[in-house]
């Protein structure tokens, strides 16, 4: 491929960087094919969740006084506390990126970095408030233990359907945090990537990619946030 | 016809702003970055004052969808860089979010309006409610 993209190169005339591959014509236009298709994959993510929080709409119109009720029974203050690390995180990805762009590989490193511990520690939280739930038998569906949950300091009645409710809280938190952890995961290839100095300001388009990827997870949370731990 | 679309909508955004494109990164400032950080942690707080004030109950929900609305455009438009890049992912954005709302609106149609064909498929209503009671309770 090498011996391919040099011949490329002299009968082109042009500069032909060795990550340029020899199917694109420019940088540009492969910079902006990875990032197309990571706007599709974009666009699907939001549909994937869409179906996600019409339960939740649809599940409220049911039972509105059930979700009233549960909602009290999750812990604002750590939810505030995870948006407050999430949103940070955007910003250290989004000044990853920046640092691609004005190619600084410690800027690119150290905010990558930052942005993997500050997702651990969402799901450090996440793992908290989980273990909480489980520990007070506050769990989807029939595992619902409402006796369990009363002794534990839940109201005596919580009208409607809290399994329901449950089940939306934790199929939705658990398909956000699997997100994070996948991210997560992405981030330490990033970091092994811009260790080996393979970015820079003409190509990050991995980097990039994997920001607007976490920056959809950012906006899941958004939303998440308040239509479960505050709506009351 | 992808090609053709593609150059309609990148025609209409470089005659928007000029220069906004070309193999150059936009390079933003550092303080735009932490503006919109800041205004993030800013509604973020927001959002929780307006909850723990205990607003009315279709009030609240309005108020924070609103919040979170401002927020996650914020992101897109920043964060995402939306706002500086080519218009044709701001295009495949929108498609998803029209589809999104399409989805949202024929769902709640259809859930919403049983009720009129069987009055125990009743969102609202007393028997409704009371037959999903009983229903949850079997289980």
């Amino acid at each position: 491929m090498g011996q391919q993209s040099s011949s490329h190169a002299s009968t082109a005339g042009h500069h032909h960087p060795k990550y340029l591959a020899h199917h694109f014509e420019s940088m540009a236009q492969q910079n902006a094919s990875g990032k197309l298709g990571m706007w599709l994959f974009l666009g699907q993510e939001v549909l994937f969740f869409s179906g996600l929080f019409l339960a939740y709409v649809l599940g409220r119109i049911f039972y509105p006084e059930t979700f009233l009720a549960a909602h009290e029974l999750l812990d604002w203050k750590l939810g505030a506390l995870n948006t407050i690390f999430l949103l940070t995180s955007s910003l250290t990805m989004a000044l990853a990126v920046r640092g691609a762009q004005v190619n600084s590989k410690p800027q690119m490193f150290y905010n990558i970095l930052a942005t993997l511990f500050l997702g651990g520690a969402f799901m450090v939280v996440k793992y908290i408030e989980y273990s909480h739930k489980f520990h007070d038998g506050l769990l989807p569906g029939h595992f619902f233990d409402a006796a369990k949950a009363m002794h534990n300091g839940a109201p005596a009645n919580i009208p409607g359907a809290p399994a329901i409710f449950f089940a939306i809280y934790f199929v939705m938190t658990g398909t956000h945090g699997l997100h994070v952890l996948i991210g997560m995961g992405l981030m330490i290839w990033l970091l092994v990537r811009i260790n080996r100095g393979d970015f820079n300001s003409e190509n990050h388009v991995y980097l990039e990619n994997v920001g607007l990827y976490w920056h959809i997870v950012d906006l899941i949370w958004i939303f998440l946030f308040p239509l479960l731990y505050l709506v009351r | 016809m992808f090609q053709k679309l593609r150059s309609l909508v990148l025609k209409s955004s470089s005659a928007a702003h000029a220069g906004g494109h070309g193999d150059e990164p936009h390079v933003l400032p550092l303080s735009t970055y932490f503006a919109v950080f800041g205004t993030l942690l800013v509604l973020t707080i927001l959002t929780v004052v307006v909850s723990v004030i205990g607003l009315p109950q279709p009030a609240a929900i309005i108020v924070a969808m609103i919040v979170a609305i401002i927020k996650a455009s914020l992101v897109v438009l920043w964060f995402m860089h939306l706002k500086f890049d080519d218009r044709f992912y701001s295009l495949i954005f929108v498609i998803s979010l029209f589809f999104l709302a399409l989805f949202f609106v024929f769902t709640s149609m259809d859930v919403l309006s049983r009720g009129h064909v069987n009055p125990e498929e009743n969102a609202f209503s007393q028997d409704g409610q009371l037959l999903r009671q009983e229903y949850m309770k079997k289980k």
